[in-house]
C-alpha cells in the first residue's frame, strides 16, 4: 500500500468520524433549540388561552386557529388534568401522508365547564431541517474523499516524482562501474535528504570496493614472484642426484602446493579482470573451431582416463572476448573431465544459438544456489580452488550468455545460450 | 653463449643463471635498471631474460632503446602480469617471446633455447646430439644413417623440450604445462604422459640412438646426453 494511501486512508477515517460526531451534536443541539423554541410558542399560546379563558370565563373562538398549529377543545368531567406534552402523527388528507405533530394537552376551566385542550403543532418543517443538515454532512464527506483521491492521483503523483526517479536510479546502480549517480533536482526537503544520502553512500560502497579490488590484484601479483622463487628453488635442487625417494615425494607435495597457490592466483586476477572490464576487445568467436580446437587438446586426457566423447556439432558464432570464450571453454571441459567417472562419458551438442555440454559423474544434482558462488566445493577436493563455475558465470555474464545447470539421468549439463 | 638476466629478486636470478649455466651458456645478472642498461650497451648476449618491474625503470623502456639502437638480441620477458596487454605490448615492443611468473625452468629454458635458434643467422635449424639429427624448419627427426624417425607432433615438441634440458631433471607437471598448457588444470596425476614417454623412447631406441630418457622416481624423467 503506498505512503499516501495509508496516510488517506486513516486521514479520511478520522474526518468522517469527527464529520459524524459534529454533525450529531449539531443536530442534537439543533433538535433540542427547535424543541424547545417548539414548547415555548405552545406555552404563549396556552398562556393565551387561560388568560382569555379566565377574562371571559369562554372558550377563545375558532377563528383564533392559525395555519400551523390546532387547537381543540374537549369537554371532560375530570379535574386535575396534568399538563403533558406528546409526540403524535396523524394522516394529513391534504398532504396525503403521516406527518408528525407535537401536541401539548392540559386541563382549562372556562366558566362552569371543564375542558381537555390539546395543542397541536406541525414538526414537519424541524424534520426538513434535520434533513437537510444530514444531506450537507454525508455530501460534504463524499466530496472530501473524492477530492482526497483526485489529489492522489494528480497532484501527489507529481509530488512524489522525485523518489519513483531516485529509485530507479539506485535499481540500475551496479557496483564498480565507476559511474557518478545523477539524482534529479528536486526542492522537497526530504527527497533532496535522501538524495544526498544515497550519493554519499554509493559513493562510499564505490569506492571501497574498487580499494578491496585494487588490492586483490596487487596481493595477486605480489604472491607471484615470490611463488616463481619457491619454484625455481625446487627445479633446481631436483637436480641433486642423490635425493632419495622420500625426498622425491616431499618436493613432489612442495610443487603441488606451488601449483595449486599459483592457480588459485591466476583465477582471483582474472575475476578482478573480468569486474573490472578489462576484455573490452569483442568480436565474432567461431566457437566450431574452438571446440573442435579444444576436444583436440583434451584428446589424451579423455583417452588415458577411458571418458567416451560424443559431439553433435553445428556451426556456431558468437560476439565475445576471445580469450574470455578460450577460458570458458577450458574450465567446462577440465570439470567434465575431472568430475567424471571412471569410463564416463561426455557429449558436447553445439548450436547456432546454444552449446551444452554434459557429463557422467557424481550420482546427485550439484547445489544450484550455490554451484556458482566462489569457493564452492561439492566436496574437499584437493585438486579444485572452487572458481572454476564462478569464472564461467561471470564469463557469461559478461558476454550476454545465459547459463543453466540441470542434472538428468545421472547427466550433469551445463546449457548455454546467447 | 651469452645471457643476461635482468630480474631484482636475486634469489630468482641465481635460480635462473645455477639452471641455465651449462657447457653452452655463461649466465650474467643485472638487478637494476642502470646496471642492465650499461650492460646491454656494452656487451653482446644470445639472448636477455627481462623482467618488467625493475627498480628505477621498467624493463619495456629497456626493451624500447636496445630495438631503437637496432640491437638484434633475443629478448624474453618475464613478468607477473599475466595480462594480455602486457603480452601484446612486450611483444609488439619488440620481445620475442613472453613468460609469466611463477614459471618452470625448464621452460624457461626451452623458450630461450627456441629463441637462440631463431636468431642465429648461420641457418641453426639442425639440432645434432650423438646421431640424432633434428630438423627445425620441417620438424622431422633422423637416428642412425640418417634414418627417418616418425614422431606424432607431442613427440616431436617432447623430443625438443628433453633436448633444450638435457642432463637436468623434468617435473611431469613441467612436462605437463609445456605440451598443453596451463590453462587446461587436469587431474592430480600426470600419469597419462607416460604412454607419450614410452613411445618417444622407444622410436628413439629404434632410430639406433641409446636410451636418452630416464626416469626419476616418480618426479620426472630425465635427457641424460654427455657430448
Amino acid at each position: 500500500m503506498k505512503l499516501f494511501t495509508k496516510y488517506n486512508r486513516i486521514n479520511l477515517v478520522v474526518m468522517v468520524i469527527i464529520f459524524l460526531l459534529s454533525s450529531c451534536t449539531y443536530y442534537f443541539i439543533l433538535n433540542y433549540v427547535l424543541n424547545k423554541e417548539l414548547n415555548e410558542d405552545m406555552k404563549v399560546i396556552q398562556y393565551k388561552i387561560q388568560l382569555y379563558a379566565a377574562t371571559y370565563h369562554q372558550l377563545p373562538t375558532r377563528s383564533k386557529n392559525i395555519d400551523d398549529e390546532q387547537i381543540s377543545y374537549t369537554l371532560t368531567n375530570q379535574k386535575d388534568i396534568p399538563q403533558r406534552f406528546e409526540v403524535a402523527k396523524e394522516y394529513d388528507s391534504h398532504k396525503g401522508k403521516n406527518t408528525s405533530f407535537k401536541r401539548l394537552i392540559f386541563g382549562l376551566q372556562a366558566g362552569d365547564n371543564q375542558y381537555i385542550v390539546s395543542i397541536n403543532k406541525s414538526t414537519e418543517s424541524t424534520d426538513r431541517l434535520l434533513r437537510i443538515i444530514a444531506f450537507i454532512t454525508i455530501g460534504t464527506i463524499l466530496m472530501i474523499i473524492i477530492s482526497s483521491l483526485l489529489i492522489n492521483r494528480v497532484v501527489l503523483r507529481k509530488l512524489w516524482l522525485p523518489f519513483y526517479e531516485a529509485m530507479a536510479i539506485i535499481k540500475d546502480f551496479k557496483i564498480g562501474k565507476k559511474q557518478a549517480l545523477i539524482f534529479p533536482k528536486t526542492t522537497t526537503e526530504e527527497f533532496v535528504f535522501m538524495n544526498n544520502n544515497l550519493q554519499q553512500t554509493t559513493l562510499k560502497a564505490e569506492s571501497d570496493y574498487l580499494l578491496l579490488r585494487e588490492f586483490t590484484e596487487n596481493a595477486s601479483h605480489e604472491i607471484q614472484t615470490p611463488l616463481a622463487i619457491v619454484r625455481s628453488k625446487l627445479d633446481i635442487l631436483i637436480q641433486d642426484e642423490q635425493l632419495t625417494e622420500q625426498q622425491s615425494k616431499t618436493l613432489l607435495s612442495a610443487y603441488a602446493g606451488i601449483r595449486k597457490l599459483s592457480q588459485l592466483n591466476q583465477s582471483l586476477l582474472l575475476l578482478t579482470k573480468i569486474d573490472n572490464e578489462q576484455f573490452t576487445d569483442i568480436m565474432p568467436v567461431n566457437l566450431l573451431e574452438k571446440i573442435q580446437e579444444k576436444t583436440e587438446q583434451f584428446h589424451e586426457l579423455w583417452l588415458a582416463n577411458n571418458i567416451r566423447t560424443t559431439f553433435q556439432l553445428e556451426n556456431a558464432c558468437i560476439n565475445a572476448n576471445n580469450e574470455l570464450i578460450d577460458i570458458l571453454l577450458n574450465n567446462l571441459l577440465s570439470n567434465a573431465s575431472k568430475h567424471n567417472t571412471p569410463n564416463g562419458s561426455i557429449h558436447i551438442q553445439l548450436q547456432p544459438q546454444s552449446l551444452v555440454i554434459s557429463n557422467t559423474g557424481p550420482d546427485h544434482s550439484l547445489n544450484h544456489f550455490r554451484l556458482f558462488k566462489r569457493f564452492y566445493k561439492e566436496e574437499q577436493h584437493s585438486n579444485n580452488n572452487g572458481l572454476g563455475l564462478s569464472i564461467v558465470k561471470q564469463i557469461c555474464e559478461t558476454s550476454g550468455i545465459t547459463v543453466v545447470y540441470q542434472f538428468t539421468e545421472g547427466r550433469h549439463s551445463f546449457c548455454f545460450s546467447w | 653463449m651469452k645471457i643476461l638476466v635482468v630480474e631484482d629478486e636475486k634469489s630468482l636470478s641465481e635460480s635462473i643463471c645455477s639452471y641455465l649455466s651449462n657447457e653452452n651458456f655463461i649466465c650474467e645478472t643485472a638487478y637494476d635498471f642502470h646496471t642492465a642498461a650499461e650492460k646491454i650497451h656494452l656487451y653482446e648476449y644470445a639472448c636477455i631474460v627481462l623482467d618488467i618491474t625493475l627498480p628505477h625503470g621498467n624493463g619495456l623502456q629497456l626493451l624500447k632503446s636496445l630495438r631503437n639502437n637496432n640491437k638484434n638480441e633475443g629478448v624474453l620477458v618475464i613478468s607477473a602480469r599475466n595480462a594480455l596487454n602486457d603480452k601484446v605490448l612486450g611483444l609488439n615492443m619488440g620481445a620475442d617471446d613472453y613468460l609469466t611468473k611463477p614459471f618452470h625452468l625448464p621452460e624457461l629454458s626451452a623458450r630461450i633455447a627456441a629463441i637462440i635458434r631463431r636468431k642465429s643467422f648461420d641457418s641453426n635449424n639442425i639440432i645434432s646430439l650423438g646421431n640424432l639429427i633434428l630438423n627445425i624448419d620441417d620438424k622431422t627427426v633422423r637416428g642412425e644413417n640418417n634414418k627417418s624417425i616418425d614422431l606424432t607432433r607431442k613427440e616431436y615438441e617432447l623430443l625438443v623440450y628433453f633436448i633444450s634440458n638435457k642432463n637436468r631433471v623434468i617435473t611431469k607437471e613441467a612436462i605437463v604445462e609445456h605440451l598443453w598448457g596451463d590453462d587446461i588444470t587436469m587431474a592430480d596425476s600426470y600419469d597419462f604422459i607416460y604412454t607419450h614417454i614410452k613411445n618417444l623412447r622407444k622410436k628413439l631406441v629404434q632410430g639406433g640412438c641409446p636410451d636418452y630418457i630416464k626416469a626419476v622416481y616418480g618426479m620426472g624423467y630425465k635427457f641424460s646426453a654427455h657430448s
